[in-house]
């Protein structure tokens, strides 16, 4: 739906009403909009979110409570000076032991909505393979978002629960922020107390930012519908015969999925957040130039950024620091951090699917970090021993497309979904029929693109790479976004949008049979 | 205090000077991986247990953060 022309009428109602109307009501008319907008996704999908809406909220008034009646209590206590620092100490451990069960009930209830739609499928076929019982397999639709939201709840709770956040009171505005509809499509996983005082704000029309936030969803609408779909041509053909291409087919894929996914999400967020930043409201940036990584942690700091810090924030540092990791660390220093990363890596994994090929795509990525950390002991002593060359630009270049590729490999996991011919794919890399398949012309026919086809992915490619350069890294406050740029020069903004529009409706891929599930990080 | 966390830091990353730096996550000096370490030593070295939820860049920003997160711990 992000888009269709039925997406464009219900911006065409919702913007004006949106900046016409009191200010004190606009949040109200968001809300009223989103729950339009979801609605259109199913009604039982609409009964869905409201559940977990008002599972979160529930949960979110109690943890609250519970904070609030602590902090009380010990106030008083130390006022009158009743209780020694000791019983002080052993009455606040009780109620952090109260409030984490509180905590994993409400978590639970939140997740057992998603496992229920996301996971079910692939409980029962796991269930089948090792049993081999013939139980048949429900087919389940997601509802729309359901990932994103869900995990935007559980991190509201957790930031309740640990006192960071205090709880929302009016069951209204916390429906807003998990109903908010630019992030149902692709995220990202939002923090409520980044999100809620821009969300609650009030907005008045802002020409500038409303053209900056156009210009942003046009360029997003150009990534996914020309550059990623494009490409998506060449990445089904090998998808649909891996074994005709064999490792050529991974070379390829290294190379040509990389471009979907960047296109197709980072256009899809781009879309997002400039609808989003048109209403006035920001959302959290996902992505800060994640190719330009020379390690793979590092590329995880910069791509899907809200997805990172998610994982990081609520699972690996929890898992890493708890009483059990510590006690691990007395066999070994290095045991807290290789299990917390091993788990928190085969759960990103399951995140992104419910398919053990999601599970081991995670794992690579944890045990490639883990030894990278492992080694840099190693690095240092390279690094002190030749330092010219442990500070060149080359090398640095090097390490940027070796992350590129690694990343790149992992992902074809994605994309074979079998873990098993995977592998026996990527062994196939290293014989030399591989690397001469690239000059073989009856494969490259095989990839169903023509001629014009190339050129444009290849022209998207560097266009892209030109709009991230000019992009200002995140926290950059004293960069000027190209959007920002161009809105102060209007003809050339009217020729760039309407080159955009053009580049849309002439190689765009739309038309019937597309829908907001098409985008890859969608259907996570 | 602060000179053992300068120690166990140190042995961490020997050519950062700690007793400057003010910006150990922000500047990305210290990653995931190297904050679950300095954890796992700090709580062997004063015999803490630092919970999950004082993981954050301003508590580790500097080892003077870390000394004031090391104190508040132990205070009700």
């Amino acid at each position: 739906m992000p888009l269709s022309l039925l997406f464009l009428a219900f911006l065409a109602v919702l913007l004006p009403l949106y900046f016409l109307l009191p200010r004190r009501i606009q949040w109200l008319i968001l809300l009223v909009g989103s729950i339009v907008f979801y609605a259109f996704s199913g009604w039982q999908n609409l009964c869905v979110l409201i559940a977990l809406t008002i599972l979160t909220y529930t949960f979110g008034r109690m943890l609250g409570r519970s904070i609030d009646r602590q902090n009380d209590t010990l106030e008083q206590h130390r006022a009158d000076g009743s209780w020694d620092k000791p019983t002080r100490k052993a009455f606040r451990d009780r109620c952090v032991t109260r409030r984490k069960w509180l905590l994993a009930a409400a978590v639970a209830a939140d997740l057992s909505l998603l496992i229920f739609f996301k996971y079910t499928a692939f409980f029962v076929r796991t269930w089948n393979d090792l049993t081999g019982l013939g139980a048949r397999v429900p087919s389940l639709l997601l509802p729309l978002g359901l990932s994103y939201v869900t995990f935007s709840a559980i991190s509201y709770l957790i930031d309740v629960s640990r006192g960071q956040q205090s709880c929302e009171k009016n069951p209204l505005r916390f429906a807003l922020f998990t109903f908010y509809f630019p992030q149902m499509w692709q995220g990202p996983i939002n923090r409520y107390g980044e999100l809620a005082p821009t969300l609650f704000a009030p907005h008045s029309f802002d020409g500038p930012r409303v053209i900056r936030g156009a210009l942003r969803a046009l360029w997003g609408g150009v990534k996914k519908l020309v550059i990623a779909d494009t490409t998506a041509i060449a990445v089904t053909a090998i998808m649909q015969s891996p074994a005709d291409f064999g490792g050529t087919g991974v070379i390829l894929l290294v190379l040509l999925y990389s471009v979907q996914i960047y296109a197709d999400f980072t256009g899809g967020m781009d879309v997002c957040l400039g609808v989003s930043s048109a209403l006035g409201i920001d959302l959290y940036e996902n992505f800060d130039r994640p190719f330009g990584s020379s390690s793979l942690a590092e590329y995880w700091r910069r791509w899907h950024r809200s997805m990172s810090r998610f994982f990081t924030d609520y699972v690996f540092y929890p898992l890493s620091v708890s009483r059990f990791s510590q006690k691990l660390s007395r066999l070994s220093r290095h045991l807290p951090l290789w299990i917390a990363t091993l788990v928190t890596w085969a759960l990103t994994g399951l995140w992104h699917g419910a398919g053990w090929n999601f599970v081991v795509w995670g794992l690579c990525n944890g045990f490639f970090m883990l030894i990278s950390q492992e080694l840099r002991p190693l690095r240092r002593r390279l690094g002190e021993r030749f330092p010219r060359a442990a500070s060149s630009r080359y090398l640095h270049a090097l390490c940027c497309v070796g992350t590129f590729c690694t990343v790149g490999l992992f992902r074809t996991l994605d994309v074979y979904r079998g873990v098993g011919l995977t592998f026996s794919l990527w062994g196939k890399l290293f014989t030399p029929t591989a690397w001469e398949g690239l000059l073989d012309g009856a494969l490259w026919s095989a990839l169903d693109m023509n001629v014009a086809q190339w050129v444009l992915v290849a022209l998207g490619v560097l266009l892209m790479w030109a709009v991230s350069r000019r992009t200002p890294r995140v926290g950059d406050t004293n960069g000027t976004s190209l959007g920002e740029r161009l809105v102060r020069r209007p003809l050339l903004c009217a020729i760039v949008c309407a080159l955009m529009v053009v580049a849309i409706v002439v190689f765009g891929r739309y038309g019937l049979g597309y829908d907001a599930m098409d985008f890859i990080y969608g259907q996570y | 205090m602060e000179q053992k966390i300068i120690e166990i830091l140190k042995k961490m990353h020997p050519t950062v000077d700690f007793e400057c730096e003010e910006h150990l996550i922000d500047d990305g000096i210290l990653d995931s991986l190297d904050i679950v370490t300095l954890v796992t030593e700090l709580n062997a070295a004063f015999n803490v247990a630092i919970p999950a939820i004082e993981i954050l860049p301003s508590n580790f920003n500097s080892v003077q953060a870390l000394v004031e997160m090391l104190e508040r711990l132990d205070d009700v």
